[in-house]
């Protein structure tokens, strides 16, 4: 994937994500703010001069973590803020080396996101024995209903998905060695999110994971290039 | 402003991603009118389908606030602010509507050994519902 393409379908899916998360919030008091976000994705989705609407959506990301006191939805408000400031500066940055360098930061965080994440798990004795899990299940605000709490009579199974998670996430940049390993593990990935999504609740976790994907997957490529 | 701007800016320009590392104590945001009984404020079904599950892929507010509220009660006790426990005001008046004044509690949800035990980390002063609407 060239990088001119990398940026322009994480242009369009960042947007539609945005839209989607937009139009949750048309009903609120604060609806402005995001009838204005919804009016920059629709200007990025157009193709013209989307650097100056990526500076317009970087802009009302300010007004949204001031308004909120910091992240209305935890982890996919920072991958959001974060896909635009990368794209931002790849479109406005003075020369294709921002560019790269940009969607390069982008990759290695989407890497960083889920490596850190089943590292700071892998070394916690309750998560090792699926504790920690059953937790989520019994006690947490997690479970999108009260039904899925019975989850946690299954304390096995806990275990086994704890470590299917675990090990995805610690073994994830492997993934980086081969391109078809890349896609395989981006769909699990996805799936992984997709399982948050029906099971937690975390709609927008979903949507804004896999915009970050082509920037891996341009990386990987930028990668490759430097093998003899 | 500047200050406070990178002080929030930062931590999306160079997130930790540490998600779930541990399973802390889980609040719960409990309302009641003035002089009334306490009751969930955001409580969550009771039983969610597949296909409504799947639905809410694509809009999912209510759910997306009941996760804002879990964030501002951990950082009011974190982090005691004007702004989540106004924040938390404005949820509570949005979901019921009152007439007169509501209070709002923060009843944290912990593991102590086997047992489950539940402790009242915060209660607010009553305010009225009229204000944040």
């Amino acid at each position: 994937m060239t990088l001119d393409l990398a940026m322009r379908v994480t242009e369009v899916m960042l947007a539609l994500a945005m839209i989607q998360q937009g139009l949750e919030h048309l009903r609120d008091k604060g609806r402005t703010l995001f009838a204005l976000r919804i009016a920059l994705c629709l200007w990025v989705l157009s193709g013209v001069t989307t650097g100056f609407a990526l500076l317009g959506l970087f802009s009302t990301s300010l007004v949204h973590l001031h308004r909120f006191g910091g992240p209305y939805n935890g982890g996919s408000d920072k991958m959001t803020i974060l896909i635009v400031t990368c794209l931002m500066v790849a479109q406005i940055g003075p020369s294709p080396l921002w560019a790269e360098l940009a969607m390069a930061y982008l990759a290695v965080q989407l890497v960083l996101s889920y490596f850190v994440s089943g590292y700071v798990k892998i070394v916690k004795p309750e998560w090792r024995s699926g504790q920690a899990l059953v937790d989520v299940f019994t006690f947490s605000a997690y479970p999108v209903s009260e039904s899925l709490r019975g989850w946690a009579a299954h304390p096995r199974l806990l275990q086994v998905m704890s470590w299917g998670v675990m090990g995805f996430e610690v073994l994830f940049p492997l993934a980086l060695l081969h391109p078809v390993a890349l896609y395989a593990g981006l769909a699990i990935a996805a799936t992984f999110h997709l399982a948050n999504a029906f099971l937690f609740g975390l709609n927008r976790f979903f949507w804004i994971w896999i915009c970050a994907y082509p920037s891996l997957i341009w990386f990987q490529g930028r990668l490759e290039g430097f093998t003899p | 402003m500047i200050a406070r701007t990178f002080s929030l800016l930062m931590p999306v320009l160079f997130p930790s991603w540490r998600f779930f590392m541990t399973v802390g104590p889980s609040p719960r945001v409990e309302y009641r009118e003035k002089g009334g009984a306490w009751r969930e404020s955001h409580p969550k079904p009771a039983h969610l389908s597949v296909g409504r599950m799947a639905a809410r892929m694509f809009s999912n507010h209510a759910r997306n606030t009941q996760l804002y509220a879990v964030a501002l009660a951990e950082r009011l006790v974190a982090a005691p602010s004007d702004h989540s426990r106004d924040e938390l005001m404005r949820l509570v008046a949005e979901a019921h509507r009152a007439d007169g004044q509501l209070q709002f509690r923060l009843v944290f949800v912990m593991r102590e050994g086997e047992e489950l035990i539940s402790e009242v980390i915060y209660t607010s002063e009553l305010f009225a519902a009229e204000a944040y609407l």
